[in-house]
């Protein structure tokens, strides 16, 4: 909301506000009405006067160019001009040497073709008053001579933004927030007093309106309308343009100004029909019929709902209640008499047929927020009387109203009054204020308070703030005018602290701990959006991920299912700049839809990883290796052995995936089932991307991990007695897996067989086709005696029998 | 005494020959030349028979002391030869610690990750305990629970991410209201305090939240923390104080926090709370805006609306909520002067703020 000071000055004496601007206006911020910015509208206009054209000859050099004798009112200037509009005797805005434009132009002595200039004349787009114009600006005949312009336009103004919340109704106006600046000021407004010459004719006697309400909804709650006959539609004289200008709007014609200058002014949104294209004396404010259509101002005709709300006359829908007029009922230039609507109506339903034709406008933006409910008519008066102010006619007699029961009640009922006790206020607030205080408080912001004795209060609350509706909004108006800065903070003492820990606590450490866990291994943390695009999605997804219903555009439709999607293609973005050794890792949720779910989404936390080109930085290259997949399996076994995981076990994958490399991929297995896998990703991609090394990716399940983890610990006696190691050396089919020999001599070797572990493995021509040779170290070990050269023979015997039964493996020979 | 004068020329010349003995394949024939068997002191001292038995012990002890001298000057050359081959063996083992060690690459957490463990940690402090809720989100946690109706202008503050339904429409959850992307952590107080049903409830919401906005100001994805403190009395001025507290520890012991009445539904008097600049420590720069002001949290006392959503009774509880925007701490905090900047995953960002 855009205030001007000018205009405030029509209602309060704004002399302390020029005096100190920018300390009353973080007063006013600190009351809840945030400045946002200001803007000194004379800014630019320095060195600008009105002037007059004497004389105006041809270019001696230039056809184009004309030489133009331009009196000041001191001097007469000689001014070189391009522009083909003016002549001689025409009032002009000059800008004399010195001056320094608002679109960042100075003037400055210069000469063209050869002819001297002293100034220029300015056009409207120079003066950034408007964004086109043609020629210079050619003022009124009657405009004085050597006047700073800025002064002529009434630019000595300056203007402030306000960021008004949506509980501010009532400060979206000039008289607002001067009811506003008025109480921080300590001084009483002047409210402009209607004086209107009506006719003897009545409006009753040619118009009747009513308020219809539909299936319990009253969405209309009053409708208040006065006849004006005989207008002249013209332009609109200086100050109304000035003052429209000023905050930023622009000059439609002197009627439909009028009603947008009392929007600016007090708030209250009203509208001007061309009462000859109504049909019929009778106006209604009611509900739409569904499939009924309607042409709007903006030019555009819709199809409107049973959900909205309409001005119709007795034919058809003439208004958008709240929103827009009609086409069909527009003012224009050949208008001689017009029907002026005042009128209040539901919020909830004006911005739903808002936004339901994305018609948000002023009008709208305030009824949403709510009018006050007892200054319609005043609005309607003093629109009346500033029409005939500027565009004559008749005002007819009286107005006709209508209102519905809650419309009714809200003008001529009681004001809201919320009872209000002192002790309970301070204790709420941590304040020790004292009744007489918060009474004197309260009504210098338009509330009374009454209650006798008791700390106690009946606090009425004026109809401007319909916002203000239970007893803690009173303690944020108390605390508003008091300041909020007067509150003396005090810690909250917290003496009952829970006596658990909870599940979400526990997530979020075990979260933090795996992203320090992978930092440490060398990874960096990535931070991708939780959507993507549809395409990667199913390029690097794991299922069809949840589709959005209004995305902001094609990039991001969909909740990813892995977080691959975002992985990979930064990895690509990555090596695309020539970043050799690239890992990165992602923390958060993945999206999986289920019908069965509150929402129909399930969410799963995952880790996900993705690493490529060497394993150490900067190390000689004789020391190093390529990251490979064991690389990637180490880092995270060594995570989930960190974190508890026991008994980690790999699968293949029943299908290929098509992301990966069909032979060097693995399902992780904790628990339950499948819950994540390590692989290389499918070789097509390191040359999709020209990019020499394998990539590797691992992506598993938090839940799961959170799930199966086993972090306590318990004290496991040390043998007394010594360890052996023995080495086996078998020969087998080059598929079998070493997770398959391993766990079946850890079978045959029960109980001695404490650890088992490939140290050894080769293939070679002499072993046979499609053979491989596997050494197996194992540790044995008896908590109760030394091992006996027998026990052990025993054992490895064992062993070997199971190895050859289980596998039809043989020792090597 | 003949032989006396030989054992002092034996003994003359052997030391002689250590003390030439540059090597010690020298140093050891000078052993078995003089002092073997078959050497030459050996050799000197079979005539010892013919001396007489009167002059035989001076004779045996001279010939003592000179092969204890002869040995410890053997053993002191053996020694230092030795010595010597160990430190050329030593030099010849030189390592270059200037090389590179052979270390991961560094690894780092997010900046977002790091802010969000910093503040947490702060309210940790103060007894407040992590709570979480969904991604996904009901219309009714996001908003109806949280005095937003469906009529009221404040829904317009936040643009919604809908969540698609199989008709190609916003899906649906079971409490019948709209299936959305949170908008804010908000909706976690109304979970807690549904699930809670009593006071005392102090939780702190972490987590990514969604907004339908993208330019250079707005990440359509973002992060907040939330706090919410419910118990039978809890005022207004404890509010404050939490708050001063944070800022304090958070920005430095002389940071200032303003709080200015706004507006958010589910709250009561609402505020925004602005800390001193910590560019210019309130003075005004460009970073303040030349307010000497930076606004960075917004809370205020939970509306009585939002009790009776949560299931419980605003006449008998009371409560405060305050929650702020990550990615602005951050960037403030760790001078990074582009938002979009936290969500490109460029390694040369990324590896900036460590573990």
């Amino acid at each position: 909301m855009k205030i001007s000071v000018n205009w405030l000055s029509k209602y309060m004496d704004v002399a302390p506000l020029r005096a100190d601007l920018s300390g009353v206006l973080a007063r006013l911020t600190m009351r809840g009405l945030e400045v946002e910015a200001v803007h000194d509208l004379s800014k630019g206009f320095e060195k600008v006067i009105t002037a007059q054209i004497e004389a105006r000859d041809k270019h001696p050099n230039a056809d184009r160019l004309s030489v133009c004798r331009v009196n000041t009112g001191k001097e007469t200037l000689q001014i070189v001009c391009g522009a083909q509009n003016m002549k001689a005797g025409d009032k002009v805005a000059l800008a004399q040497i010195g001056a320094h434009l608002p679109i960042n132009l100075k003037i400055e002595k210069s000469k063209i073709r050869d002819v001297e200039s002293f100034g220029m004349l300015c056009s409207e787009t120079e003066l950034a008053i408007a964004d086109k114009s043609e020629g210079i600006l050619i003022l009124p005949a009657n405009a004085p001579v050597g006047l700073p312009l800025a002064q002529y336009l009434e630019r000595n103004d300056v203007v402030f933004t306000l960021n008004v919340t949506p509980n501010r109704g009532d400060a979206l106006s000039h008289w607002g927030v001067a009811r506003e600046l008025a109480a921080l000021l300590g001084q009483t407004l002047k409210q402009p007093t209607i004086q209107l010459k009506e006719d003897k004719t009545t409006t009753a006697s040619k118009y009747k309106v009513s308020v219809e309400s539909s299936g319990g909804t009253e969405r209309c709650f009053q409708y208040h309308a006065r006849a004006i006959n005989g207008v002249k539609v013209g332009a609109s004289p200086q100050w109304l343009k000035t003052a429209l200008e000023a905050v930023g709007q622009r000059s439609i014609n002197n009627v439909v100004d009028i009603t947008n200058f009392i929007l600016l002014e007090l708030g209250q949104p009203l509208h001007a029909f061309d009462s000859d294209k109504l049909r019929g004396g009778a106006i209604f404010a009611r509900s739409a019929k569904s499939g009924e259509k309607i042409p709007l101002l903006d030019g555009t005709e819709i199809q409107l709902t049973a959900e909205d709300a309409v001005i119709a006359d007795a034919e058809r829908p003439v208004a958008l209640a709240g929103v827009m007029g009609g086409g069909n009922s527009e003012v224009t230039e050949t208008t001689k008499n017009i029907l002026l609507e005042g009128a209040q109506f539901l919020p909830a339903s004006v911005r739903k047929t808002a936004r339901r034709f994305q018609k948000q406008t002023d009008s709208s933006y305030r009824f949403e927020r709510q009018v006050d409910a007892r200054q319609v008519t005043y609005a309607l008066d003093r629109a009346a009387q500033l029409i005939q102010e500027v565009a004559g006619g008749v005002v007819l007699a009286g107005r006709v109203s209508a209102y519905s029961k809650q419309g009714e009640n809200l003008v001529k009922g009681p004001l809201r009054s919320i009872q209000l006790s002192i002790d309970e206020m301070n204790s709420f607030l941590g304040t020790e204020l004292s009744r007489e205080r918060t009474v004197e408080m309260l009504e210098s912001i338009g509330f009374t308070g009454k209650g006798a004795g008791s700390g106690m209060l009946d606090i009425e609350v004026p109809s401007y703030r319909p916002d203000v509706q239970i007893v803690e909004d009173l303690y944020e108006e108390v605390v508003r005018v008091l300041g909020y800065n007067s509150i003396v903070a005090s810690v909250p003492v917290l003496s009952d602290l829970p006596a658990t820990t909870s599940g979400a606590e526990k997530r979020f450490a075990a979260v933090e701990n795996v992203k320090k866990s992978l930092a440490r291994a060398g990874f960096n943390e990535a931070l991708h959006f939780a959507f993507v695009s549809e395409e990667l999605n199913k390029k690097w997804g794991e299922g069809p991920g949840v589709r959005l219903a209004n995305p902001l555009n094609e990039e991001f439709t969909t909740l990813k299912s892995s977080l691959l999607t975002g992985l990979v293609p930064s990895f690509v973005q990555a090596i695309y700049r020539q970043e050799p050794n690239v890992r990165m890792f992602e923390v958060r949720p993945v999206f999986y839809p289920d019908p069965a779910s509150e929402t129909g989404v399930t969410e799963q936390w995952r880790v996900a990883l993705i690493a490529s080109g060497r394993s150490y930085s900067n190390a000689l290259e004789k020391q190093d290796r390529d990251f490979d997949f064991y690389c990637m399996k180490g880092v995270v076994e060594e995570l989930l052995d960190e974190m508890g995981v026991r008994g980690l076990r790999y699968q293949n994958f029943e299908k290929a995936d098509p992301r990966f490399h069909p032979t060097q991929s693995v399902r992780i297995v904790m628990g339950k089932g499948p819950s994540g896998m390590i692989a290389r990703l499918h070789p097509k991609y390191e040359s999709e991307w020209k990019w020499k090394k394998p990539v590797f990716v691992a992506e598993f399940s938090l839940e799961r991990v959170l799930e199966v983890a086993k972090t306590e610990r318990k004290y496991v006696a040390i043998s007394k007695f010594p360890k052996v190691v023995r080495e086996l050396s078998i020969v087998a089919d080059r598929t079998l897996s070493a997770d398959r020999i391993v766990t079946t001599v850890q079978k045959h070797g029960k109980p001695l067989v404490e650890a088992v572990q490939v140290v050894d493995l080769f293939s070679s021509d002499k072993l046979g086709a499609g053979k491989m040779s596997v050494s197996i170290s194992m540790t044995l070990a008896d908590p109760m005696r030394t091992l006996e050269e027998t026990v052990l023979e025993g054992v490895q015997q064992k062993i070997i029998q199971g190895l050859s039964k289980d596998l039809g493996v043989e020792l090597r020979k | 005494m003949d032989l006396l004068n030989r054992i002092s020329e034996l003994e003359g010349e052997c030391l002689k020959a250590i003390a030439v003995a540059t090597t010690a394949e020298a140093l050891q024939e000078v052993d078995l030349k003089y002092l073997s068997k078959k050497g030459l002191f050996s050799e000197c001292m079979k005539s010892l028979r013919d001396v007489s038995s009167e002059d035989r012990p001076k004779v045996g002890a001279r010939a003592n002391e000179a092969k204890t001298r002869i040995d410890a000057a053997l053993t002191a050359k053996r020694n230092a030869f030795a010595d010597e081959a160990l430190n050329a063996q030593l030099q010849s083992e030189a390592i270059d610690a200037t090389l590179p060690a052979l270390r991961r690459p560094p690894g780092s957490t997010h900046l977002i990750t790091k802010v969000m463990g910093e503040l947490v940690r702060i309210f940790q402090r103060l007894g407040f305990e992590i709570a979480d809720g969904p991604e996904v989100e009901t219309e009714f946690h996001n908003f109806d629970a949280l005095n937003m109706l469906d009529d009221h202008p404040a829904r317009d503050m936040q643009d919604t991410f809908f969540v698609g339904g199989v008709d190609g429409k916003t899906a649906k959850a079971t409490n019948q209201t709209g299936v959305v992307l949170r908008t804010h952590t908000s909706p976690v107080q109304i979970r807690t305090m549904l699930a809670k049903k009593e006071p005392p409830v102090r939780i702190l919401a972490p987590g990514a939240v969604f907004r339908s906005d993208y330019d250079v100001t707005h990440s359509p994805m973002f992060h907040q923390l939330e706090g919410l403190y419910v118990n039978k009395k809890v005022s207004f001025a404890e509010l404050k104080g939490c708050l001063l507290f944070f800022a304090r520890e958070y920005f430095g012991p002389n940071t200032q926090i303003r709080m200015r009445p706004s507006f958010f539904p589910f709250v009561e008097p609402g505020a925004e709370i602005d800390v001193s600049c910590v560019m210019c420590s309130g003075k005004g720069c460009r970073v303040c805006k030349e307010t000497g002001w930076l606004e960075i949290l917004g809370g205020g006392m939970v509306h009585p609306s939002v009790f009776k959503a949560a299931g419980m009774d605003s006449r008998l509880v009371q409560g405060f909520a305050f929650g702020m925007g990550i990615e602005r701490i951050a960037m403030l905090k760790y001078g990074v002067p582009d938002l979009r900047l936290l969500f490109e995953n460029d390694p040369r960002f990324l590896k900036q703020f460590g573990i």
